[in-house]
């Protein structure tokens, strides 16, 4: 487990809680940014196969 | 070498446990979280992490599923927010309990047990409509304007104060106080999202139409997730390594799943699903007992039955998807990763 250090409880969930959803927000958005890029060439590939 | 408290090989199967978790749920639109618990109960985390850990990886997956609904997905914000108090007072409940299990020394036993029950229902729920579907293909389809009688019975009932919805009509505050704290409180004691049981409740006890139900769902498997990221955030026991890795697998796994949706007949993998699910029953049960009968074979049992099932579906969902592309076949595409 990941020790934030000696921050207040509350705090110490607050970040937890706003660094996944950063987290879940670049996920969505790089993943994405991937899709455009390499899906139809993938798509194309397993259809050529 | 170690990353965010992982060891490469913990990495390595997390990430990868995360991307068939995200298969599932992009593809079934659930499964997302009651597999995670389980699975980190397996591994010998203590239940108020593994809950924990699962809730906070509910929240990622609700996020990223709200994101990808946000265009095309009906929500009902109001009914949302209302459930709120609720959820929030359930979940607080849910992990008092676990908690104190904890101080007795009893929460895996109890955590494990209830899993054990819930994948076996949820599994035979799923095998059995499978095997119905194959066998009935009369059934007509569902108005998703429409609302069921129990809910046009309930709605009747006018205990004040009354709520007026989104969609115009009524629905007393304790039906949705009581939705949102009983789903809360299943939420919090076994670290689920709840979609599984809030979705239908929404739909049968509050009477939204069934579209504006799943999208509702989601955005209260959000609440969930960030309220009970919170709750188990503020006793520390979040593994924010587990978390992030089970989020980047889950996250591309879910646009595959998603994505499949566009070639693959779900009723042709549904089964498999449900057989999973009971497999996944089978496997808690063999660590319960390995921890019982302190026999490490059943550990090794129940963590092959649990991989190996999981490994396996997701191979039929995206065997039965490249096979569609190569044959050039599509279905109708469903919003998947509806709920978790």
């Amino acid at each position: 487990m990941i020790e934030i250090g000696a921050v207040p409880a509350a705090v110490q969930a607050l970040l937890i809680v706003i660094a996944v959803l950063i987290e879940a927000v670049i996920l969505y958005v790089g993943y994405g940014y991937l899709e455009d890029m390499i899906g139809p060439r993938f798509i194309d590939t397993i259809e050529n196969l | 070498m170690e990353l965010l408290g992982l060891t490469p090989e913990l990495i390595v199967l997390f990430v990868s446990f995360g991307f068939m978790v995200g298969v599932f749920f992009g593809f079934f639109g659930m499964g997302g979280s009651f597999l995670v618990t389980p699975a980190l109960l397996i591994l010998g985390y203590p239940a108020p992490v593994a809950i924990g850990s699962s809730m906070a990886f509910v929240f990622g997956t609700a996020v990223i599923a709200t994101l990808k609904h946000h265009d095309v997905g009906q929500v009902d914000y109001k009914l949302g927010a209302l459930m709120f108090v609720g959820i929030a007072l359930g979940i607080e409940a849910g992990s008092m309990l676990v908690f104190f299990l904890e101080e007795l020394g009893q929460a895996e036993a109890v955590v494990g047990m209830v899993y054990v029950l819930l994948l076996a229902a949820i599994g035979l729920l799923f095998t059995r409509s499978a095997i119905k579907q194959g066998t009935d293909d009369d059934g007509e389809p569902v108005d998703e304007d429409d609302i069921p009688e129990i809910a046009k019975r309930i709605k009747s009932y006018n205990i004040p104060p009354m709520m007026t919805l989104t969609d115009g009509s009524k629905a007393s505050l304790w039906t949705i106080s009581g939705v949102g704290g009983g789903v809360g409180v299943v939420s919090g004691f076994l670290g689920v999202g709840g979609g599984f049981i809030r979705m239908p409740a929404i739909y049968y006890l509050i009477g939204i139409p069934l579209a504006a139900a799943v999208g509702t769902s989601l955005f209260g498997a959000l609440m969930s997730g960030a309220v009970g990221s919170f709750t188990y955030g503020l006793s520390g026991v979040i593994d924010f390594g587990v978390v992030t890795a089970l989020l980047v697998g889950s996250a591309l796994g879910a646009r595959i799943g998603s994505a499949s949706t566009a070639y693959v007949d779900e009723n042709d993998v549904t089964i498999y699903f449900g057989i999973m699910l009971l497999l996944a029953s089978m496997a808690v049960a063999f660590g319960e007992m390995a921890n019982w009968l302190a026999i490490p074979l059943f550990d090794t049992i129940s963590f092959v039955l649990l991989i190996g099932s999981s490994v396996f579906v997701t191979s039929i969902i995206l065997y039965y998807g490249i096979k569609a592309v190569r044959a050039g076949q599509k279905t109708t595409p469903t919003p998947a990763g509806s709920d978790s």
